[in-house]
């Protein structure tokens, strides 16, 4: 081989991606079964609308595909790194941007769990437009939580290793988030 | 009303991307599309290797180089032999005790690679590989969003200048020579079909193509891919012979936009910002000691039980270290031993040869040791990576029956089910042999299913 076809060689073998936690198999893997968690958490944080929470998931993974040699670790805490970077970029990019309401286009794609009838698929659909409504207008660390509780379906004691505090202070704060939608949600009715 | 309705509304609740966003997701840089990009490059090195040896040696390699085109030459079909690859070489192991085996292969070092670098690592300004020929350099004048000036390097008779993305998801490849019209400086081999455009660039003409020669593994041949994202251009200006070559989404597959990159080379300084580029991770700076931090008799100690080793290595593959899986992982309490690949072999990587191993008394259960075909469901109950598409090969690993299979799922669906992709080359050898359950692993093309073989029957205590 020529010295030229010789280093041009390795130049495009340079193209193939690194292993072994950065391997392009294992982050496909890892992106298929993390990228519906990380869209619904970042949807949980930022109220939408869709198409840019679509654009911070796609730049959070575009983040760990570049950074995924600095993460040694599991699936699970995988995953954190990843929702902690996400985080970051709301924080980054989003963060001052003022609360503003939410118009019909921001609610997402929403699925039910079963399969209702038109008529109780009509009314799930109201309700779930008015959660997410309310959900904007918590401040960011109850929402951030609630959106782990029930978006992600963590439980209790990943969320509080996750946010780094105490178990207590994290289920206190889902009761008293949930009561104060509860409320909320009631005055709404009234109104 | 009571909270649980709000609960259970919230339980409700799954937004899920939209379509734009499947589709967007399937060009990402990890993806099989980015990946079969990464292949086309390959082969393309290979096929210049033909042509250069087809046209030094053979009449018709020589009556190519008389046609009509000026920079390049066209093959007589689209369809070429396969290069032959070199033959692997192997390095006798003291299983046990193992010793580093990386053997570096000499590789031909451009003449500047003591002060520049090689082209991996080209490190050389712009100002400096200038002073250190005697013709004319030019650099971009605009570099694309996303590319970065890498560095240079080169010898006394071409230089050479490197630009690269941050993810390497695309580069550009910039070399400039004296121009002596040999048939070396003509011999870039395109297609019988490709389409080939004299363009002009500035004052000048040149010729450019898209496409390149295409391999699939295991064929004997090359295919002329007019539709890969790969552009050359070659021109001759003041008496300097020009070859700009780009791959990679970060550039415009674009003749027009391409032509223009071109046109703007210049001996002065760039106005564009020349941001250094993010690190790339390569062995050096991923740390394999944490990761793998055992030797094998701390690994058996931890583990308890025997821990065995490949004999015999391929010359590419060293050492690196061991570790105990955790709980949470697919194997738990298994050993694995990784090999890294020689960092001469494509320049600085993580790549590596994996060994799994776990005692698992012959009668046993084992949810671990084979493979079985299933569906996409499947994949999301199956919690020892066992469930594969398709092409499950019964092999012989010295006395065992053993279970090959190459292939990944991945999300090209984009409906959230998971397909199969057979071709891509993440390679798992499994089986079971003397109460001791092993998986060897390797992603890549440089170890083949041979090779795997071979280590697999090598491995001893």
């Amino acid at each position: 081989m020529s010295d030229r076809t010789n280093r041009f060689f390795k130049l495009l073998r340079r193209q193939k991606g690194p292993q072994p936690l950065g391997s392009p198999a294992n982050f496909t893997v890892f992106y298929e079964r993390t990228h519906l968690p990380v869209f619904r958490y970042l949807y949980g944080l930022t109220g939408g609308p869709r198409e840019d929470v679509e654009d911070l998931t796609a730049e959070s993974f575009t983040r760990a595909w570049r950074a995924r040699h600095t993460f040694q670790g599991d699936e699970a805490a995988a995953l954190g790194w990843l929702l902690k970077i996400a985080r970051r970029l709301v924080i980054d990019d989003y963060r001052r941007r003022k609360a503003r309401p939410v118009t019909e286009g921001d609610i997402p794609n929403l699925h039910v769990g079963s399969d209702p009838q038109p008529e109780e698929a009509a009314v799930q659909g109201e309700d779930q437009e008015r959660i997410w409504s309310l959900l904007t207008t918590l401040p960011d660390g109850p929402r951030e939580i609630l959106a782990l509780r029930y978006l992600l379906g963590w439980r209790v004691n990943r969320i509080a290793e996750y946010l780094e505090m105490p178990e207590n202070t994290v289920s206190v704060t889902i009761n008293r988030t949930l009561e104060r939608l509860r409320q909320m949600w009631l005055q709404e009715q009234e109104d | 009303m009571s909270p649980e309705p709000i609960e259970e509304r919230l339980d409700h609740l799954r937004p899920s991307p939209s379509p734009r966003f499947y589709r967007r997701m399937s060009r990402a840089a990890w993806t099989p599309v980015a990946i079969a990009r990464r292949r086309v490059l390959l082969t393309t090195g290979l096929t210049l290797m033909i042509a250069v040896v087809l046209l030094a040696f053979t009449p018709q390699g020589r009556a190519w180089a008389q046609q009509a085109l000026r920079f390049f030459t066209r093959a007589s079909g689209d369809t070429l032999p396969a290069p032959t690859i070199p033959t692997m070489r192997w390095v006798d192991q003291t299983p046990g005790r193992p010793a580093p085996t990386l053997i570096p292969e000499e590789p031909t070092q451009p003449a500047f690679s003591a002060d520049c670098g090689d082209i991996h690592a080209p490190r050389c300004t712009f100002a400096q590989i200038r002073s250190k020929v005697n013709f004319k350099v030019e650099q971009l004048g605009v570099i694309p969003a996303g590319l970065y000036f890498i560095g240079a390097t080169g010898g006394p008779d071409a230089v050479e200048l490197i630009y690269d993305s941050a993810d390497h998801g695309g580069f550009l490849y910039l070399r400039e020579e004296p121009w002596t019209g040999s048939s070396k400086q003509t011999a870039w081999q395109v297609g019988a079909s490709a389409v080939v455009e004299s363009v002009r660039i500035g004052d000048l003409s040149g010729e450019y193509v898209r496409g390149t020669f295409m391999m699939k593994d295991g064929d004997q041949t090359v295919t002329w891919d007019a539709q890969a994202d790969e552009q050359t251009l070659h021109w001759v200006d003041g008496g300097v012979f020009y070859e700009m070559q780009s791959a990679g989404p970060v550039l415009p597959v674009d003749r027009q936009a391409f032509v223009s990159l071109a046109a703007s080379l210049t001996t002065g300084s760039v106005a564009a910002s020349l941001t250094p580029m993010p690190p790339t991770p390569t062995a050096n700076t991923f740390n394999f000691q944490s990761a793998f931090p055992l030797t094998i008799p701390q690994a058996e100690q931890q583990a308890g039980f025997p821990v065995l080793a490949p004999s015999k290595l391929p010359a590419i593959l060293s050492f690196v270290g061991a570790r105990i899986n955790t709980p949470d992982e697919l194997i738990p309490g298994a050993v694995t031993l990784f090999y890294l690949l020689d960092q001469n072999i494509q320049g600085p990587n993580t790549d590596g040869l994996f060994l799994q191993e776990q005692p698992v008394p012959d009668q046993a259960r084992c949810t671990w040791c084979g493979f079985r075909v299933g569906d996409s469901a499947a994949v999301w109950a199956d919690t020892t990576a066992s469930v594969v598409g398709s092409g499950i090969q019964m092999v012989q690993v010295g006395d065992a029956q053993g279970e090959y299979v190459q292939g990944v799922w991945t999300g090209r669906n984009n409906n959230g089910t998971w397909a199969w992709e057979p071709d891509q080359p993440v390679k798992r050898l499994r089986w079971r042999a003397n109460g001791v359950a092993f998986e060897l692993s390797y992603y890549g093309d440089d170890i083949s299913q041979a090779d795997m073989l071979a280590i697999a029957g090598s491995i001893r205590r």
